[in-house]
């Protein structure tokens, strides 16, 4: 986070959260202290493509301070969201679709982190399985071009003018370069607060 | 997570008595392993016993130019110990190429011998796995198999052991003592990792209730002279994909002996007992050196995705002993 006042180039600029960073002072969503917490713990869907047919709580039920089961047969319907671009792949709860693995399924709420993870691994789920296709090959010619990709980014950029470029260069590399997958991984634990009193709603995110 | 009860060892009898009452029971010492395996569901303890007040947490010279090492020795201090580093230096090599610093902090030696595979089936209790539940099946032939087994390995189960320290251990001809309800005995580490065969999920002789309380390193005195090489995706923090621990005696051009043995290829930390027996006697040449690969090779029985590891173990072999026969010279 940077206040921007004057010019910045080659000025010193300190990061407003940068001392809290570094002396491990600097609070994690998570970390806010309430009273009277209670926690979801998300399940996540263990085929990659079919339908969840039942969700048995019976024995989740029975762990203590177990509160609530949300699942697609009672979570409340949101309004479709354009940013999740043209399918519904990303809504979460709202159908019994399966379209990837590790998809939330469900949601259990319980009154510990640990109460509910347990009663979570205690639900016993049914699933309609289909056969899945996840192998992307470059031999491959079945493969389609989404129109738009997450928030209606397009699939291929291009930069500049190559053709004239390759054709004026004093000297031509022909190389094929490749880079292994880079994944971005937070440091913060996927969490969230959320504090619902009277009329307002405030998120720690 | 299931619950489970936790109880914290006052001595080693107690804590072997506690574990022997059920056969649910385990030892915990570092937990790098464990923890992982309570949160994914691998492993369900009903109690689990903390030996990490026991006194197995030394490393002492042998009178044979050996060493002994308590079972609770953490990783990080075995890797910088100056009897190690001088007298076995690719055991040393070995730990310091395993895990992250804060791991190998946590880690003890003992637990570094019983960790389990890395194998991504094993790991996923919504999937069959036989060495987890034995009969569900192993999808790892058909499926994902490129960091598998190609020695070693059975119908029932193809999965690496992934443990870095084991691999020069086992060249070493090391030495585990094992504390049971009937009292204290002394396993040959190359008696104590099981091949898969059709009962895949017992990884090693030991029974339950048995508890690791030291390994003794015999003393070989050219063993001064040895290397550790991991072949891995990432430079750090990964597993091995190919490894080998190797140490090499030679006398005027002819090889009088050689310890080798190699990681992330076999079921088990695997010597290479037939590339030695090639070795042994021989000219140290790079024809010698191949021959001693493919002896050890001939065995393999790779699959689609895994068969570079028998080019790369062959490779690795001949490249480290002419590496360390280079260094001698010099």
């Amino acid at each position: 986070m940077i206040q921007a006042t004057r010019p910045m180039i080659g000025a010193p600029i300190s990061r407003l959260d940068g001392p809290n960073k570094v002396t491990g002072t600097a609070t994690y969503a998570f970390e806010y202290q309430f009273d009277d917490v209670v926690y979801a713990f998300p399940v996540q869907s263990t085929i990659a493509k079919g339908r969840v047919v039942s969700i048995d709580a019976t024995h989740a039920r029975t762990v203590p301070g177990f509160l609530a089961l949300i699942t697609h047969e009672n979570a409340p319907k949101i309004a479709p969201v354009g940013l999740l671009g043209p399918n519904d792949d990303m809504a979460v709860l709202q159908s019994d679709r399966v379209a990837y693995r590790g998809q939330f399924i469900a949601v259990v709420v319980a009154e510990t982190l640990e109460n509910a993870r347990r009663a979570a691994e205690l639900l016993d789920i049914r699933y309609e399985e289909h056969l899945h296709d996840t192998e992307l090959r470059a031999d491959r010619n079945d493969l389609v071009k989404p129109q738009a990709l997450v928030a209606g980014m397009v699939t291929d950029t291009e930069h500049g003018d190559v053709e004239t470029a390759l054709s004026s260069a004093p000297i031509l590399l022909d190389q094929t370069y490749t880079t292994p997958a880079y994944h971005h991984n937070a440091m913060e634990p996927h969490a969230t607060i959320v504090i619902w009193k009277d009329e307002s709603l405030t998120l720690y995110d | 997570m299931k619950p489970f009860r936790y109880e914290r060892a006052q001595d080693a009898s107690s804590a072997v008595a506690l574990v022997s009452q059920s056969e649910q029971a385990g030892y915990l010492a570092g937990g790098t392993n464990l923890v992982d395996h309570l949160k994914l569901g691998v492993s369900q303890p009903d109690v689990l016993v903390d030996i990490t007040q026991l006194p197995y947490d030394r490393i002492e010279a042998l009178p044979d130019g050996g060493v002994r090492i308590g079972a609770l020795v953490r990783n990080s201090d075995l890797a910088a110990d100056m009897l190690i580093r001088e007298k076995f230096p690719f055991l040393a090599q070995a730990l310091l190429a395993g895990a992250s610093g804060q791991i190998r902090n946590q880690a003890t030696v003992g637990g570094n011998l019983l960790q389990r595979t890395r194998c991504v089936y094993f790991q996923d209790v919504s999937k069959p796995c036989n060495k987890r539940e034995p009969g569900s099946g192993c999808p790892a032939r058909e499926g994902y198999h490129r960091s598998m087994a190609v020695l070693g390995t059975s119908e029932a189960c193809i999965a690496t052991h992934p443990s870095d320290m084991a691999v020069p251990l086992v060249a070493l001809d090391a030495r585990v003592y094992v504390l049971s309800p009937q009292g204290e005995r002394c396993v040959p580490l190359l008696d104590f990792y099981r091949l898969p065969g059709t009962e895949p999920q017992r990884d090693t002789v030991l029974e339950h209730g048995d508890l690791i309380t030291a390994l003794e390193v015999p003393g070989l005195p050219f063993a001064t002279h040895s290397r550790y090489r991991k072949v891995r995706d990432r430079a750090s923090y990964a597993f091995t994909l190919v490894s080998l621990a190797a140490a090499i005696d030679v006398d005027r051009g002819v090889i009088r002996d050689s310890r080798l043995a190699f990681g992330g290829l076999a079921t088990i930390p695997w010597r290479a007992h037939k590339a030695e027996a090639v070795l042994r006697g021989a000219p140290a040449t790079e024809e010698t050196f191949l021959q001693a690969a493919e002896a050890e090779l001939a065995d393999a029985r790779p699959l689609q995705e895994n068969a570079f590891k028998v080019q790369l173990a062959r490779n690795i072999l001949v490249r480290m002993l002419q590496d360390l026969l280079e260094e001698k010279n010099s």
